[in-house]
This record gives structure tokens, C-alpha cells and sequence, in this order.
């Protein structure tokens, strides 16, 4: 089957999209300040560390395309199997992660008071229908929604923009530079999408790389700008609330429009079904290494239910909520992804496949 | 790859051998005809002689002119006094003696059973294994109308007709060129439908013909009755709720698509062409744009388009905002919304889905009854979905008012209703058991599916995603033609356009 | 074929699933069943709270704004219970339907209920999602908010919503302060910013009532009621603060005459810095303003001086109603409802972490001093020729 390759701004589109919804359900966590101005600093540190962290995931293709019968036999070798094995397990964490934050994002300010575990489980099922489209639907919804999304909450910041009072900002580096820098790195670990680029690169065209800095860029000026707003209408009443995002606008008003955050996060949304129908095609993609016999669309279903199994589980019960926001899962999830695995794959090429090879030719 | 027909009426290809080669006993052929249809009254076989040769006459009442038959060929033939050539009576007698241009020899006698039965009239001479099929054909048929669908302000006031010929000159008449080409296929097992494929050499993709041209000829079916029966094969999405294959009854219309390089496909017996491929965008664009001002064009584009979503998302909205989004009203209006919806009997959710099962209803019977009967159904329709319901606290007048905007918004792009009429109902249950959120999800699915629509290589959502500078001057917003340029729309600029990233 | 259907098919049923399932347990609420809530009043009860709400009466006959005179347009329910969560809940079984907060006007906290911790009271409206954070808190002075819902208005109307406009006019024409949710909220969790909010009182008017807005309430940082601010004392808060909107000024000019200003906008400027060991903050106010009327017809506008004289009048005036709320805040309250202490440490945070924790004693010991910059913007129709 011929593949029809996305171009690079439109894959982009689709990862920023994943990457926005972390901050529209931004979850206050005792560790974080988000009131504090230096909420609108940690976005930046976010650039470098993304630009940074996913230069071994761009490696590894410099790596495979210098021999072209490595291209080919790539999937036979079980090393990669193995690598493929747990890129899948990450972000099948990922997805649950996502899952369980937006459920519980859904129960406390979406619909209060409903059961939502079967409202969350239809999503699941429909993302991993969805991912079964192929990333070129993804990523060209990706597109639309993009202009949706940014239109939307862009209009809902300016009418934010009366709200905003210049007190609320706080002076910077109140806890200490160090504070802030590790603050700043819990920040960025959110973006544990990079490390899927890996497993979807030889689908994009055009110049990925820059489009890749393009997208840090853009996601960190994004949040620059949504946090302060967050920060300047909210102040420390954002310290107390679950998702201060969200509260922020509520506080939205246009004319007769009142309370347009049904609206608005329901715009959200679509953050959040790409996020996770992109994670789904992940899994199959690299389940699809794996086990070549298995089609995509049973790997799909299978972790689909397995899932919804897992967020059945969670969703009845706040405290097993925790772990999403739990710091070492957090970092887990972002290094072994994005730095561990690229870096593994890239030391394996580099060394042990040379010498294979030459021991083949001796 | 057989070689390319483009003279209108040979058929040559005819599947099955019955009847095998004209006889030499020009008698004989005319018995095999008459038994071939077992006496069919309208099959007329009538001997006559032509300067003491045995000639037989064979046609099908009905579907050719008698008038012509009897001065063109009869006429001239048996009144014909002086002497054939020897060895060369075929040809005398059609250069000679037949008087009309259309006329072909034929040795197998299939094929002429095949053109007896598109009126015209076979003609058999003593000794010859050859007839001679002479056009006479008068196959009765409507005069050109305006369409009833497809209605343009300022277009033309012509629309295709049911007779394949007609249509094809009403086409031809807008391009004058050369490079407008015509294939002819037949389509049916029984049926033998005439189906022309159209498009502009030079424009049109090659891989994009090829591949119409390969689906076109899989496609086994019996009867070709509609338009509609080839879209199973054109399409490859066939649970999708929309469609890449586009249809018109306007020949300008048709005209315009092949010029932007597309393939248009006329079929015999139904005044709606098809055209692939159709782009999503397309839906909102009507010819009258291009005679419009560039801003009323895309003022009108835009209005069209916000009609379509009000038609699919309004009542679903309405109804999630009502079950779980009450904050979002402002609060008098609310107010006055739950005073008037607290005297209904239904729940929301169903409330919207008995008037929108009412008015498709209606809608349908005023399409399918008796034009005569007609206006009673819209009285009574207006009656009953009107005052009467709201009155007896059946329904409450804020929803009467959103499905009277859904109504009247679905109509705007009629291409579109079918789909509209199913999603709005689809996003109405979902809004009324998930609210807002579920409807988004819906969104995002069905825009994921059509984002994956890319059938012969060309994505339905483009010029939008992908995005394309070029094409997206005539999307949603239309410059002013000299900006265009010659190519108002050209597809294969989203092909280039592929092509050259691949 | 078969790749294509499996899909769909799985979509279709979950869509299903979705709407029966949550279709046993009713999803949504009817709108029939709202109880929508347009102002909360809040005061004490033995061990607990006694809230009184103001709803909107949706089971008028006939349609609204018709032939319902013999209803009244809002209904108002009481109910008691150990928080102001568990009394507001008792709601629904007074009127059977579901409490709707989104469209809630104000809180009007009682005196009493003032004396209890304003931040238990406001909790339930921080965490619940319907209620916005920016509905506007006020106090019902020496008195109940109980009263204040049930007065007795000359029309039927809604008492909410009149409180409301009432609260965001004053507002807006700088004379109360606005406390909203998410301001109180902001003032508790700050160290150094007290809570004041504007205070209500219902006046007898033969036999009908009406609604005055007071001065406001001034709260003490263990969040209880503290004391009252007279309206012309409250009226300086707007420029110390920098929240001035609109508003009008009166000034007296030499010769005994008022002239009178609209204020268009106004911006308040601060610069803090320690004269010896003591705080002075340097406020320069610009307002622009639009002279409405001038007493008396002595005045040529050729006369030299006379635009100096008038601006000057109303900077003056301005000065005035700021030194009065300033000597009131300091002296006999010392809570700092003008958040010098927040703009202290966005200026200079080291100073302010040095003062912070005797915040009560340096607020009530820094100098102010203030200048004004008055722009007179336009002289209403009239010109001064025609003065005589």
C-alpha cells in the first residue's frame, strides 16, 4: 500500500494541537505556582528544552537513511522491535494520562455531577476509529482546527483583555532562580508528543526541521500568551482553582455573550481528540513492528478496550487520579520517549551496527 | 486499450453474438428480426422491391420518424425506375438514392438489432451480407426546460433533457474547441445505457481519466436507470456521508467543470450529469458567483456556508445548550425560554426529534404526492407544526423557531440536504445525551472523515487543508476574475501541487 | 467492503450506547427544572447558616411579559443548614427543582454572617461550577441580607437585578468599590490587601422600599467584618486605587460657585520610596475631565487664568475625597483596601519583604502625598461669551 505522505505544516498542525491542549487543561499542582508572572517565563525555557530534546529523535533518521538496505530490513531487527515495544507502551500511558485528565476535566467543570466513565469511553472509541484514517486525515483536520481553536480562544483572550489587571502580575524570581528553572522543567515535560515524531517522520515531507523549531516556537508563544491572561485576569484566585484556564474564561464577557466556556471548551475538544486519535496511531504503528501479522485496525480496538478498561477504573475515584500529575511519571513519560529511546536507537546504530556489518564482511 | 470513438453512434462492441452476420437472403434477415422480438407489435419488417431487387425495411415504431422513413428511403428506393449497377447496389443506393446523412453499413446483424433499437431503420438488399442503417431516429423526448434544481439567478435558462443527444449539443455549443472530447461507453447489461464521458484534453489529468475511465468499466450492473447508479463505482467512500462525485441538470454549469479540468459524465434517459471530482468547497459555489461582483460572491458564498452549519449543528446546539449548557443564555432570554418550554409535554431531546421527523415528513409528501394535492399538505403541515402544536403544549415556540431557521438554512445548498437531514438528527441525539462536548467529538469525527476523503489522489477538504494560496482566491471568497486568470478553478493544481512534494 | 463496515459499525453502536446509557439516568437537566437563582442573601442561624434566595418564577401561566399579572415574576425561598453549601442544598426540597447559580446577580452577606469568615462563606461559590467567579458580593448594612431580598421594591420587579445595576453603576461612576468572587478571593490569599466591599441599606419610604448603597464594609485580614466607610469616604477609594472610571466631581471655585465635572478616564501613578524609615508613596492622578455646569453667570472665558482656575478647583476636590478615605483607612481602620502593599512589592519586592509581616502598622504610618493633573477635554455646548 502506498502511503500518501503529509506535509510537514500540516503534521505540525496536528502536534501543536496536542501540545495546546495540555495548557487548556493545565492542572494546578501544589509544586507549581501558576499566578506567579513567572508562569509566563516557563514557556520560553519550554522552547530551548523541546528545540533540544528533539534533536536525538531527528538523529535517528540521519542514522537510517545513510545505508538504504538498512531502511528496509529496519523492522526485522529485534532491537528496534523491542525500541518500537516501548514506544507503544509510552504512549498508551499517554493516552490514559490524557484520558483520565480530560475525564476528569469533563466531570468538575464540564458536566458536574454526571457519570461521565462511558461519555470518556465513547471518546476513546471514537479517537481509535479515527487514528484508523491515517495521519494525513489527521494532520489536514489538524489544519482546520488549528484556525478553529485559535480563533476561538483568541477571541475569548480579547475579551479577556479588559479583565486584565496589571496587580495581579507578581514580581519575577520570587522563589529563586533555581525554582524557577526546575518549575520550568516540569513545564516543558508536558510536550511528550515529541518522541512520537519518531515513529511518523518517513510520512512527512518538506523541511521538517524547521517547521519542528516553528512549532516549539509557536506552542511556546501560545502558552505565553494563555497564561497571561490566566495570570492577569485570575491572579492568586488561579492557585485555587483545579484548571485555571478554564476559570479564566468564565470570566469572558462580549456583549450579550456571557459564560461562553461551554463554547469554548467545547472548541477544546478537538485538542484533545487529536491528541489522543494521534496517540492511537502511534500504538498501531509501533504495535505494527512488533507483531507484523496483527492489522493495525485489531491493535487499535484491542488497546482501545484496554483503555477504556483502565479509565473505567480510574474514573470513579478521585485519588487514582493522582497519578497523572504525579512528577516522576510527568518526567518518565517525556525522557524515556524523548530522550532514552532516540538516544538508545542512535548508539545502537552507530555502534553495534558497524560492527555487525563488518563482521559480516570479514 | 481500444482505440478512441468519437463518432456518435457507433456501437460497435456489442457483448454477445445471437443473430451472427447479415444473411445474403435479405428476407431472411427481416424473419430473424421479427422473431428475434417474437412479433413485438411496434417491430416493423416491410418487403418492397427497388429496380427488381428484394429490399426489406426494418424499425421500431415509435422511436423513429415515419414521415422521414417513408420520403428519405422508401420513397426514393421503390420508386426508383432505373438500373442498379451490377456488383454495386449497396453503394448506389446509399450514395445515390438515400437521402439523409447519417447512414453506416453494418455486416453484423447484432449490431443492427442494437441499432433498430435506437431508432433506426434497417435496410436489407437482396445478395448483400451488408445493410445499411439509415438514421431516422425521432425518439420522443421534453423539450429543453429550465431545471428545477440547480436554479440560478443570472445563468442560463437551459438544463439538460433526458435525450443523450440533446444534452451533448447543449454542451457543445458552449465549447467549441476540439479539445473538448467525448468517449462514448455503454453501460447495463440489459439496459445498454450510453454513457458519455466528457473532459478537455489538455486539462484534464491523466491519471485522474485513467482512472474514471478503469472504475467506469468494473462497474457491472444490469439497468442504468439514474445519475445516481454510477456512484457507487466513482465513489470509494461509500458509507461516507458525502460525496466527491458531483451532479448538475445545467449544461453551463457542466460546461464550466470540464473547462477546470474535470470529467464530466452525461447518461442516457436522466437530465442530471455527474462530474468528478467535486470538492467540498464546491457545495457552496453556484455560477452565479462568477457573474456577481467579487463581493456579493463572497458574501452570498459565506452566507451559504454558515447556513449549512446552522442546518446541521443549530437544533443539536439548541438542545445540549438547553439540557446542560443553561448558563450560556443570557438570563431573560433563559427566562423567557423556560416559561415557554415548561408548559410542554416532551423533553427536549425529543421534542426536537418528533419536529424534525414531522417536517421531514411533510417535506417528503410534498415532494412525492400528486402536484395537485399539494397545497394541502403545506396547510396543513403549516397547521400542525405551526400554532396548533405549540398551542396544545406540545412543543415549545423557541424550538418551533430553530427548526423553522434549520428548515429553511438546509435549503440554501440543496447538494447537501441529504447529509444535513441525517446529521442534524444524528447531532441532536448526541447533543441531547452528551451535550456540547459530544456534538464537538461528532464534529471533529466527521471533519476528520472528510479531511480523509481523497479519492483519484485529490483531498474533498482542499483548497483548505491542504492549503493552497492559489485555489483558495476562489473558495470561500472569490477575487475578481482578472486576478483568477484563464483557470478559474483548476484541479490540477492541487495535483501539481501533489505531485511535485512526492 | 468488509474493511470499511467494521468501523462504522462499532461507531454507530458506541453512539448508541452513549445515548441510551446515560439516557436511564437522565442526562441534562430540563429546562422546567431549573431553579434559576438571581441573588443570594446569606446570614447567620444557630450553628450554621440561613441563606434566602431570589429565584425566578418560572411557572408563570401564559407567556412571559403576557397576562401574568396576578404572579409575581420571582419567588424567594429560605433555607437553613451548617455551611452556606448545605443550606443552599436544602433548596431543592423547598421548591423541588434544581438551584441554578450561573445566573446569580450578588451575594449580599449579612451583618452577622460578615462577623464569621468571609472565606468559609465564599468557598462553596469558588469550587461550584455554575457559579461565576465574578459575581458581585456586597454587605447588608447593620442589618440582614434576609431583608434585603424580601424589601418591598414599588414594582415587581427584580430585586437582584436592580441590587446589581445599582452595584456595577457605582462602580463604574467610582464611587464603591466593586468586590467580586474572585476579588475577595484575591484580597484573602494576599498578605498584605484587606477585603472591602460595598454596603447596602433598604430605606422606608412610606409604605414601599428602596435600596441605597452605603458607603461599604471594610474587612479585618482574619476575614470578619471590621467597619464601615461613610459613602463620602468611600468615594476617595477610586483614585488611590487606580480604578477610576467615570464619575463626576463638584468643585467650589473662589468665588463661592460650584462647577461641576464628568470624569472621562483617570489614571492614578505611584512612586514609593523610604524617607526616613517611613513609606511615602507619591501618587499622581491624571484625570481628564468634561466641565458640565457653572454655577452662577460672572465668568468671561477671556479672562486670564479662569481655565487654570477651574482645573485647579478640581484637582483640589480630587485631593480632598482621597485625604479624607486615607485619613479614615489609616487612622481608624489601618487595613490597606487600596493594595499599597501589592504595589509595593511589584516595585521593590526586597522592601516589601522586609515590611510585610507589620504590614497593619507601616500602612498606617506611610506618608501619601498627592498631585493631580486635570485635563478640562470639552465645555458642553455652551460657551463663556455668552456669560454675563
Amino acid at each position: 500500500m502506498t502511503q500518501t505522505r503529509v506535509s510537514a505544516p500540516q503534521f505540525f498542525s496536528l502536534l501543536y494541537l496536542s501540545v495546546l491542549s495540555s495548557i487548556f487543561m493545565y492542572i494546578s499542582s501544589p509544586e507549581i505556582t501558576v499566578s506567579e508572572t513567572d508562569s509566563l517565563l516557563r514557556p520560553l525555557i519550554f522552547i530551548v528544552i523541546s528545540i533540544i530534546a528533539g534533536i536525538p529523535t531527528f538523529l535517528i533518521y540521519k542514522e537510517i537513511n545513510k545505508s538504504e538496505s538498512l531502511k528496509k530490513t529496519l523492522t526485522e531487527i529485534k532491537f528496534f522491535k523491542v525500541i518500537a515495544a516501548f514506544y507503544g507502551a509510552v504512549y498508551f500511558i499517554g493516552i490514559i494520562r490524557t484520558a483520565a485528565r480530560f475525564d476528569l476535566f469533563a466531570s468538575s467543570e464540564l458536566f458536574p455531577g454526571t457519570e461521565m466513565t462511558l461519555f470518556i469511553i465513547a471518546l476513546i472509541v471514537v479517537c481509535a476509529l479515527l487514528s484508523l484514517l491515517g495521519l494525513g486525515a489527521l494532520s489536514r483536520a489538524g489544519v482546520i482546527f488549528v484556525v478553529i481553536v485559535v480563533g476561538a480562544t483568541g477571541f475569548v483572550m480579547l475579551s479577556l483583555l479588559e479583565e486584565v489587571d496589571l496587580l495581579n502580575f507578581t514580581p519575577l524570581f520570587r522563589e529563586g532562580a533555581l525554582n524557577f528553572i526546575w518549575d520550568s522543567v516540569l513545564f516543558a515535560v508536558q510536550a511528550s508528543e515529541i518522541g512520537a515524531i519518531a515513529l511518523v517522520l518517513p510520512e512527512i515531507k518538506g523541511n521538517v526541521t524547521k517547521n519542528y523549531i516553528l512549532w516549539s516556537v509557536f506552542s511556546g508563544l501560545s502558552f505565553i500568551v494563555v497564561l497571561f491572561f490566566v495570570v492577569g485576569t485570575l491572579g492568586v484566585f488561579a492557585d485555587t482553582q483545579l484548571f485555571p484556564t478554564y476559570t479564566a474564561v468564565t470570566l469572558a464577557k462580549f456583549g450579550l455573550l456571557e459564560r461562553m466556556d461551554a463554547l469554548e471548551t467545547a472548541i477544546w475538544i478537538l485538542c484533545v481528540v487529536e491528541k489522543i486519535a494521534f496517540y492511537f496511531l502511534v500504538i498501531s504503528k509501533s504495535f505494527k513492528i512488533v507483531f507484523k501479522k496483527v492489522s493495525k485496525r485489531l491493535i487499535c480496538i484491542v488497546s482501545a478496550v484496554l483503555v477504556s478498561i483502565v479509565l473505567a477504573f480510574i474514573s470513579s475515584n478521585l485519588e487514582r487520579f493522582s497519578f497523572i500529575s504525579y512528577t516522576p511519571v510527568v518526567l518518565a513519560m517525556y525522557i524515556v520517549p524523548v530522550i532514552v529511546l532516540p538516544l538508545a536507537t542512535v548508539i545502537y546504530l552507530k555502534k553495534v551496527k558497524p560492527c555487525e556489518k563488518n563482521s559480516e564482511t570479514d | 486499450m481500444k482505440e478512441e470513438k468519437q463518432m456518435f453512434l457507433s456501437v460497435d462492441d456489442v457483448s454477445e453474438v445471437q443473430f451472427g452476420d447479415v444473411r445474403e437472403n435479405a428476407v431472411e434477415n427481416g424473419r430473424l428480426i421479427k422473431e428475434a422480438f417474437k412479433g413485438s407489435f411496434d417491430i416493423v419488417v416491410k418487403k418492397g422491391y427497388c429496380a427488381g431487387k428484394c429490399v426489406v425495411f426494418a424499425n421500431c415504431d415509435g422511436l423513429c420518424n415515419s414521415q422521414k422513413i417513408a420520403d428519405n428511403a422508401m420513397r426514393p428506393l421503390l420508386s426508383f425506375k432505373g438500373e442498379l449497377p451490377e456488383n454495386d447496389e449497396l453503394n448506389f443506393i446509399c450514395d445515390h438514392l438515400l437521402c439523409g446523412t447519417e447512414q453506416k453499413k453494418e455486416t453484423s446483424l447484432d449490431m443492427a438489432v442494437d441499432m433498430l433499437l435506437r431508432g433506426t431503420l434497417l435496410i436489407f438488399i437482396e445478395g448483400w451480407k451488408t445493410c445499411v442503417i439509415f438514421g431516422v431516429q425521432s425518439i420522443p423526448e421534453r423539450s429543453i426546460a429550465e431545471p428545477d434544481t440547480d436554479v440560478q439567478e443570472f445563468g442560463s435558462r437551459e438544463g439538460f433533457t433526458e435525450n443523450i443527444k440533446t444534452n451533448l449539443t447543449l454542451v457543445r455549443k458552449r465549447l467549441c474547441t476540439a479539445n473538448f472530447t467525448i468517449q462514448m461507453q455503454e453501460i447495463g447489461k440489459e439496459s445498454k445505457t450510453r454513457i458519455l464521458l466528457c473532459y478537455m484534453k489538455g486539462r484534464v489529468d491523466k491519471d485522474l481519466l485513467d482512472e474514471v475511465k478503469a472504475r467506469l468499466q468494473n462497474l457491472q450492473m444490469d439497468t442504468v436507470l439514474g445519475a445516481g447508479y454510477l456512484r457507487k463505482t466513482l465513489d470509494t467512500k461509500r458509507l461516507s456521508f458525502f460525496t466527491m462525485v458531483g451532479q448538475t441538470e445545467r449544461p453551463d454549469t457542466f460546461a464550466a467543470k470540464i473547462c477546470e479540468g474535470r470529467i464530466g459524465i452525461i447518461i442516457d434517459g436522466t437530465p442530471f450529469a455527474l462530474i468528478v471530482p467535486r470538492l467540498f468547497i464546491e457545495n457552496f459555489q453556484t455560477l452565479d458567483d462568477y457573474i456577481n461582483r467579487p463581493y456579493y460572491a463572497t458574501f452570498m458564498r459565506i452566507v451559504r456556508f454558515l447556513a449549512f452549519l446552522i442546518s446541521v449543528f443549530l437544533p443539536g446546539v439548541f438542545v445540549s445548550i438547553g439540557l446542560f449548557h443553561q448558563e450560556m443564555l443570557p438570563d431573560d432570554m433563559l427566562y423567557n425560554i423556560v416559561v415557554m418550554e415548561s408548559n410542554t409535554l416532551f423533553t427536549l431531546t425529543l421534542e426536537a426529534l418528533i419536529i424534525h421527523f414531522v417536517y421531514e415528513t411533510v417535506r417528503e409528501a410534498g415532494l412525492r404526492m400528486p402536484k395537485s394535492i399539494g397545497h394541502a399538505v403545506s396547510i396543513v403541515g403549516a397547521l400542525v407544526i405551526g400554532d396548533a402544536a405549540v398551542t396544545a403544549g406540545l412543543i415549545g415556540a423557541p424550538m418551533l423557531i430553530i427548526v423553522a431557521l434549520t428548515a429553511i438554512c438546509s435549503l440554501v445548498s440543496s447538494d447537501l440536504y441529504q447529509p444535513i437531514a441525517v446529521l442534524r438528527i444524528i447531532f441532536i441525539i448526541v447533543g441531547g445525551a452528551t451535550g456540547l462536548y459530544g456534538i464537538m467529538i461528532g464534529a471533529a469525527a466527521l471533519l476528520v472523515s472528510l479531511a480523509s476523503m481523497t479519492d483519484y489522489n485529490i483531498p474533498f477538504l482542499a483548497p483548505f487543508s491542504p492549503y493552497n494560496k492559489e485555489l483558495l482566491r476562489d473558495s470561500l471568497v472569490r477575487i475578481s476574475m482578472e486576478k483568477l486568470g484563464k483557470n478559474i478553478f483548476d484541479i490540477n493544481v492541487i495535483k501539481l501541487r501533489k505531485k511535485k512534494h512526492q | 467492503m468488509k474493511k470499511t463496515v467494521k468501523p462504522i459499525k462499532l461507531l454507530v453502536l458506541c453512539v448508541l450506547m452513549v445515548c441510551l446509557f446515560s439516557s436511564c439516568e437522565k442526562a441534562g437537566t430540563e429546562l422546567s427544572d431549573l431553579m434559576i437563582i438571581q441573588g443570594i442573601g446569606i446570614d447567620t442561624a444557630p450553628g450554621g447558616y440561613r441563606v434566602t434566595v431570589e429565584i425566578l418564577n418560572n411557572e408563570q401561566s401564559g407567556s412571559p411579559g403576557g397576562d401574568s399579572s396576578s404572579d409575581n415574576k420571582t419567588k424567594i425561598y429560605n433555607a437553613e443548614g451548617e455551611s452556606v453549601g448545605a443550606a443552599l442544598m436544602q433548596l431543592t426540597t423547598k421548591s423541588g427543582n434544581k438551584p441554578f447559580y450561573a445566573h446569580n446577580r450578588v451575594i449580599i452577606l449579612g451583618e452577622e454572617a460578615a462577623n464569621r469568615d468571609l472565606a468559609d462563606i465564599i468557598d462553596f461559590f469558588e469550587r461550584n461550577y455554575d457559579s461565576r467567579a465574578s459575581e458581585l458580593l456586597c454587605i447588608a448594612k447593620d442589618g440582614k441580607a434576609e431583608d434585603v431580598i424580601r424589601a418591598k421594591l414599588l414594582n415587581d420587579t427584580v430585586k437582584s437585578k436592580i441590587l446589581e445595576k445599582m452595584l456595577e453603576q457605582s462602580y463604574k461612576e467610582s464611587l464603591v468599590p466593586r468586590m467580586r468572587i474572585i476579588d475577595a478571593v484575591n484580597a484573602i490569599k494576599d498578605e498584605t490587601t484587606y477585603v472591602c466591599m460595598p454596603a447596602v441599606t433598604v430605606h422606608k419610604n412610606g409604605e414601599n422600599e428602596n435600596f441605597v448603597l452605603d458607603g461599604c464594609a471594610v474587612f479585618d485580614k482574619d476575614e470578619t467584618f471590621s467597619m464601615y466607610l461613610s459613602s463620602g469616604d468611600a468615594e476617595g477609594l477610586a483614585f488611590l486605587n487606580d480604578e477610576i472610571k467615570k464619575g463626576f466631581i463638584s468643585a467650589r471655585l473662589q468665588n463661592g460657585q460650584t462647577a461641576t465635572f464628568i470624569i472621562n478616564e483617570g489614571k492614578t501613578h505611584y512612586k514609593i520610596v523610604k524617607e526616613n524609615g517611613v513609606l511615602h508613596y507619591k501618587l499622581t492622578v491624571d484625570v481628564s475631565c468634561d466641565l458640565e455646569e457653572v454655577g452662577g453667570a460672572e465668568y468671561f472665558s477671556t479672562e486670564e487664568g479662569f481655565m487654570e482656575e477651574i482645573k485647579g478647583a478640581a484637582g483640589q476636590a480630587i485631593a480632598k475625597k482621597m485625604e479624607n478615605t486615607l485619613i479614615v483607612l489609616q487612622s481608624e481602620h489601618g487595613g490597606d483596601v487600596i493594595r499599597y502593599g501589592r504595589r509595593l512589592s511589584l516595585k521593590d519586592n526586597k522592601l516589601y519583604k522586609s515590611v510585610k509581616d507589620d504590614w497593619k502598622k507601616v500602612f498606617s504610618e506611610c506618608r501619601t502625598s498627592v498631585d493631580i493633573n486635570v485635563t478640562l477635554r470639552r465645555i458642553g455646548e455652551e460657551t463663556f461669551h455668552n456669560k454675563k
